[in-house]
Parts: C-alpha cells; structure tokens; sequence
C-alpha cells in the first residue's frame, strides 16, 4: 500500500474550506441593515403584516430573511425592479427569500405584505383581570444573517387600547436609558412599537403586553360627583363660624398628622 | 431589675440619667420642656387649622375629585397607556388631597393605593409590596435608632451643647444647623442617616424654642424644613452624595464622551449650594415663615445661661448614654465607612442593614437599651409613605412619568439655532421640578440624563454643558414629603404640613434653578462647563 503523501491532505482541507465559502452561502458582506414589521391585528385576530426589509447585498443572490410567524398566506410583493420575493422554509423555519439578479451594495429595500390567520386567540370576552388580554410578540432571528436594526409594531383593533407594558426583550431596566418600546397609536388603533438592534442568529425580540376594551365605568363618575356634591354639603361646617376656633376634621376628631 | 427596666423607669421621668433640673426650681420649666416622652412621634398630633387651611379642606376634597375625573376619563393620550393614565388621575387626586388635607394623610394613602388596584393601574401584589421596602425599613430602623438618643438624655446633651455655643437666638441657632449638615455631608452620603442622626436634636431644640406638633411654630417650620432642603441639597455638592449622582457622571461620560471628576464636581456645585442654603436661612425666616420676636428667644427663664446650667448640671454621661452612644456610633461609623466595607469583610452594608445591626443591639437584654413600647415607631408614617411610594412608583413603572417628561420637552419644540441660554434654564427648571412626580432619583436620573444628553448632540451643544448642571439638582427633593427619605421621616415631627413643606421646597427649588442659571452665565463658564457668548 503506497502512503499517504501530506500534499493532496492540504488540498482536501483548502478545498473544504473553498466550498464553505462559496457562493450559495451569503455572501460575508450580505447584511439585513433593516427589517420592519407592522402586525394589524382585527376583531377576529386575523394578522395583517406589513414588512419593508433593506438588504445589502454586493452580489446577486439569495437571502432568507425570518418571518417570525408560521402560516402566512396571501404575501403581495411591491414591484422592485431586479428582485423577486417568495414565501419559504429554511431549516423548517418559515422566512422571506429574497432573490437579488443584480448586486444592491447600497442596500434595496423591499415591502411586503401577508395575513396570519389565528394571530390572536382571543377565546371569548374576559372579566377576569379587568377585562384585559395578553398578547405576546416574538420574533427569532432563525437565518445566518444578522439583522442590524428591526422594529416590530403590534397595532390592536380599533377598540382596543394597550393597558400595560409586562415584559420585553431587550428589557427595560434600571440601565436602560431609552425604552426599547412604545406605546403608539396609527390612526384610530392604539398599538406597541418595540426596537433591537444586532439581532444574530438566535437572537430574540419581544414584547409581552395587557390590552382592553377602551371603556371607562360611567358609574364611577356619577360617583365621583356624587361624592364631591356630598361632601361639600356634609362638610359645609369647615367653613361656617368656628364657635371654638377649631376647624372639625370629617370624619370627626381633629385632623392633622404627623 | 434589669437594665431596661431601670432605664424604662428613668425614660418615663423624663431623662435617661437623674434629672438635674428636677431638684432646681429654675429650669424646671426647661425640664418641662425638654419632656421628650410628651411628644411622641407615633402618636397622631391634633391641632387647629388656620382659617385659610379649612378653606383648602372644604375644596380640597372635591377640587381633587374633579380633578381625578378629567384626567381619567379625558381621551386616552398617545403614547400613554391606559395603566398610566389611571395612575396619573390617582396620584394627582392624592396630591390635591396630601396637600389641602381633606383627610388625614394615611388615609389619602389607603385611597390611593386603594384606587391604583381596583382601576386597574398597579396590580395589587406590587402595590402591597411597597410595605416590604428598603425605604419603609430604614424609617422604622430610623426611629427606634432616634429613639436611643431621646431616651438616653445623649439627644438632649448634643442639643444643648450646640445650643450653649451657637445658639444665641433663632437665627444662629439655624446657623448651627446649616453647619452641621454640611459637615456631615460628606462624611455620610446616606441622606436618611443624616436625618436619623440629627432628628432628635433638632426635636430637642424645637421644644426648647417652644415648637411642637400640637403648637406649630415658624420657628419649628424653618427649623424641620431648613434641614430637610440641607441634608438634601448638600449631597448635590459631592459627586458621591448620591448613588444617582454617580449615575449621571456615567452617562455623560458613555452618551457625552467626557469624565467629570469628583473635584470638578465639587468645585463647580459646592459654591452654588451653598448660596442657595444661605438665601434660604435668611429668606425661611425672613420672608416664608417670618418668625416672630417672641420665637426668636428660647423659651426659658434665663435664656442661654440657663441651658449652660442645666447642662453643667446634667453631670457626666450615664452608663445608659455611654451604652446609647456605642451603638450609634457603631451605627454610624459603618455609615461612614460604607466605602470600604468590600475590602474588610467582603460584602458592603447598605445603610438599612447598619441601622438594624443597631437596633438588634438597642433591643438586646443586658446590652440594650430599649424595650419595644419604648420605640417610638410613627406607624400612621409608615402608611402615609407606603401609598405615596407606590404612587410614585406606578408612575415610573407604567412609563407614565417618562411620558409627562418626553411631553414637555416636546411642547416646547426646541429646534436648530435656539438659544443654548434659553435651552439650559429650560433644562434645568424641568429637571429640578420633576422631583415633584417621581420617588426615585435613580429613576429620574435615568429618564432624564440621557435624554438631555441626547437634547443637546441633537441641538449641537456640548453634552456636558446641560447635563452637568442639570444632575447638580438630582438632589434637590424638597417639594413634597414623599420625594425622599429625609422628607418623609422629618414629616413625622408634624412640625409642618405638606402645604408648608410645598411653598418651602417650591420656592427653594426655584431659587436653586435661578442660582445655578446664573451660575452657568459665570461660574460654570469660568469653570468651562458651560460656552462663551
């Protein structure tokens, strides 16, 4: 048996690493500089996603950009002159595939819309906890390419307003000097905005908030009147001759604390 | 007899050591005066209202009423949530009320917290948790530590000691405060521990001016409130006054590219402060809360050379006083030392964890000093600052205090070219006034350091040059009894209501902003903090 000679070894390893490199992988200088989502949720929680992705791509090729969500239908593409966008599975993670004829170093950006039907369960109206639902929004960069700044906007049915911020990712803690959300409102619908920025593979995104029906009980107005109509009839005698000199405190007893 | 119960027995005399005055018949009333034990802390003052506060009372309640109604159901403004709007309605309607006093103030509390639950704006667990805070612990370490001095007689004998040498009459005995606080300023950058520490001086010298909660004087309110803005205000003159403080040199040095140092710091705001403390010592007495000819003078036959004898005669410190002053020495040398706890026993003491190493200590058989019902623990206090605490704190955590600030700065529309003069007074009065709507420095400092930071790159100004002033009033929490410790311990005196610590903290604070506006016309541009014309 001849030995082996270390020459065609070295080759075999420069050739591995050649075919690692080589085109059908993105491209090193291939970057999602930004990606957008805008989620409307209606009455039945049927999603409508709106999504505007800037790539940066030196070469013509192919990205995979994450969708976040699974059973998207309907996806509508703006036209963009040298770009076509399908719906895809990469690794068994639905994402958006944007296949470039041309090289786009400055960056091109591309809109697309779908629905997600069943975004939002809302399994009947609520009373427990005030009336409100929680509603989490999560995003997983699942593809090899970093997304170097993303914003997700959750925007709820008109009669909806967002109750309370409970969790995010980024977190908003005591070394947060800016919220990575906000509260917005677009038009009649009352919604979440929250930013990440440098989202590499496995990084995550989300939001995590209470929402109600934008109903305040009348009755605690008719209350309130009420109680302040009382009051200073009640307590009229605060401000009638003092016989002792000294102002009664309601409730009886002098009112003062320490 | 044990130990306790002796000196339970001589407490309830009216001193810790055989009383000297007991047996002279000429400073029995100093005696009378000095009675520690009538004026209890925990127990709920009385007394009557001026005309013009049973006005406030009777439109108090339905002015706060009203109030609470059009901001709760005002349409729901953009970039607040529902949450915060309900909390921003229940803590104006508390405010409104902790100020005219329609009710006592625990029970504004209880409405408070009451309300923040059930519309829904702070879940419950939070609300009640409030009790189990730090803040809430040191106030209750706090007075069982005040206690050891006023039990022991020590209280008495640094107050009359101060007294024989500075306190010739009202307005140098406030003096002698204002020299005290700033002493210990540096020494002690708790804020709260300072107060503990001088609390019970301060009660003593009030009775002896004849101040009480029963007989508010102007004297008691200068005093109380005069110490209150100083054991605040001097933490702004040291960079490590506060933990806030440090906060904010971090973020102008990460945001604004540029170190501050302790003696940048210190040279540029100690000047400042202390021309606020002198306007104040003379514009409180003078002016806010004029004090009459008959408070200036002490409220005892013989006047200093009275106290010089009383002293004299107290004779020399008690096994008890020496025990008292052990333990709070001990107390406050682990204040003091703080820094340098790391390197001695490998973990830090924070101050609450200190004061309950002493009150272990004070209630210790043999050793202590104090048998429980000797504490004097303001419990109705403790209410009081557990509703304001989860006010403030549902403001913060709903980002509706976030949302009142970004709200300001956006209505006044600051663009390209504006006058870099008219930005920092602006600066630095929305600073200075948002103490009145948050708890927290910490918090105030994160909310609003960066985003001033990020004012003045975007309008083209050296970070520096409003950021640095504007963290000088970190520290400037005086407007109300619940924006900080010290207020909220030295409101337990019922020396002074909350509208009294208003007008005080209000005025002060706009003399401090108008100071340090001319401060940045001068010094600071001396300094190079602030730019040429």
């Amino acid at each position: 048996m001849r030995p082996t000679s270390p020459v065609p070894l070295s080759l075999l390893l420069v050739g591995t690493l050649a075919a690692l490199l080589m085109p059908g992988q993105p491209c090193l200088a291939t970057e999602i500089s930004a990606l957008s989502q805008r989620i409307t949720v209606d009455e039945a929680g049927t999603g409508l996603v709106e999504v505007e992705v800037t790539v940066i791509a030196p070469t013509p090729g192919r990205i995979l950009v994450p969708l976040g969500f699974g059973g998207a239908q309907e996806l509508q593409v703006g036209e963009q002159p040298g770009v076509a966008v399908t719906l895809e599975k990469s690794g068994g993670r639905p994402c958006l595939a944007i296949i470039t004829d041309r090289a786009f170093p400055q960056g091109q950006t591309v809109k697309a819309r779908y629905t997600l039907p069943g975004f939002y369960e809302w399994n009947g109206k609520k009373r427990s906890d005030f009336g409100n639902h929680t509603l989490e929004y999560r995003f997983v960069n699942s593809q090899a390419l970093p997304i170097v700044a993303f914003v997700a906007e959750v925007l709820l049915p008109p009669a909806y307003l967002v109750n309370s911020v409970e969790d995010s990712i980024p977190e908003l803690n005591e070394k947060t000097p800016v919220a990575p959300f906000r509260v917005v409102r677009v038009g009649e619908r009352s919604g979440v905005r929250i930013r990440a920025s440098k989202l590499g593979l496995g990084d995550t995104c989300m939001v995590q908030f209470r929402f109600k029906r934008n109903a305040k009980p009348v009755g605690l107005l008719l209350v309130g009147l009420a109680a302040a109509a009382l009051y200073l009839f009640a307590f009229r005698d605060l401000i009638g001759k003092q016989p002792n000199g000294r102002g009664v405190a309601p409730g009886g007893g002098m009112a003062q604390t320490g | 007899m044990s130990d306790i119960a002796a000196v339970s027995a001589s407490a309830r005399a009216g001193a810790g050591v055989a009383s000297p005055a007991s047996s002279s018949a000429d400073n029995g009333e100093l005696t009378d005066l000095l009675d520690l034990s009538k004026h209890r802390l925990s127990t709920v003052k009385e007394r009557a209202p001026s005309n013009s506060e049973r006005w406030m009372r009777y439109l108090g309640f339905p002015g706060g009423v009203l109030l609470f109604l059009a901001l709760y159901f005002m349409p729901p403004p953009a970039g607040l949530t529902a949450a915060g709007q309900s909390v921003i309605a229940c803590f104006m309607l508390a405010l409104v009320w902790w100020i005219t006093e329609p009710f006592p103030t625990y029970v504004t509390s209880l409405c408070l917290m009451l309300l923040l639950v059930f519309l829904d704006g702070w879940q419950m667990e939070k609300v009640l948790g409030v009790l189990g805070m730090d803040v809430i612990w040191l106030n209750v370490m706090a007075f069982v530590l005040a206690s050891i001095l006023l039990k022991t007689n020590l209280a008495k004998r640094l107050a009359l000691a101060l007294l024989v040498k500075f306190g010739k009459g009202a307005m140098p005995t406030l003096f002698a405060f204002f020299l005290l606080q700033l002493a210990l300023a540096p020494l002690i950058p708790a804020t709260a521990a300072r107060t503990i520490m001088t609390l019970p001086l301060m009660l003593v010298v009030a009775a002896i001016y004849g101040a009480s909660a029963e007989k508010p004087t102007n004297f008691g309110r200068n005093l109380f409130l005069q110490n209150l803005l100083g054991i605040n205000i001097f933490s702004s003159a040291f960079m490590t006054g506060s933990v806030a403080n440090i906060m904010a040199i971090a973020f102008i040095m990460n945001m604004g590219g540029k170190k501050v140092y302790y003696s940048d710091w210190m040279f540029a705001n100690l000047p400042v402060v202390l021309v606020v403390m002198l306007i104040a010592w003379v514009i409180g007495p003078k002016l806010l809360f004029r004090i009459k000819p008959e408070e200036t003078k002490l409220r005892i036959a013989g006047g200093p050379a009275a106290l010089a004898d009383f002293l004299k005669k107290m004779g020399p410190m008690s096994a008890a006083e020496k025990r008292g002053a052990l333990i709070f020495g001990l107390v406050v040398f682990l204040w003091v030392t703080d820094r340098f706890h790391m390197g001695w026993f490998g973990f830090e003491i924070n101050p609450v964890m200190a004061a309950m190493a002493g009150v272990i200590l004070t209630f210790l058989p043999k050793i202590g000093i104090l048998g429980w019902n000797e504490a004097d623990i303001p419990w109705h206090l403790m209410i009081f600052s557990c509703g304001a605490y989860a006010g403030g704190m549902a403001l913060e955590s709903t980002g509706a205090a976030r949302w009142v600030i970004s709200k300001v700065f956006d209505a006044l529309h600051f663009g390209p070219g504006v006058n870099f003069w008219l930005v920092y007074v602006v600066v630095i009065a929305v600073m200075a006034y948002s103490h009145l709507f948050f708890t927290s420095k910490t918090m105030r400092t994160i909310i609003l350091i960066p985003f001033i930071i990020a004012i003045a790159q975007q309008l083209g100004f050296p970070a520096l040059s409003l950021a640095l002033p504007a963290a000088f009033t970190i520290d400037w929490v005086v407007g109300l009894p619940i924006s900080a410790k010290p207020n909220v311990i030295l409101f337990t005196t019922g020396q002074y209501s909350v509208l009294d610590n208003a007008k005080y903290g209000v005025l002060m604070t706009t003399i401090g902003v108008i100071v340090l506006a001319l401060a940045g016309f001068t010094w600071f541009r001396v300094l190079g903090i602030t730019p040429g014309f």
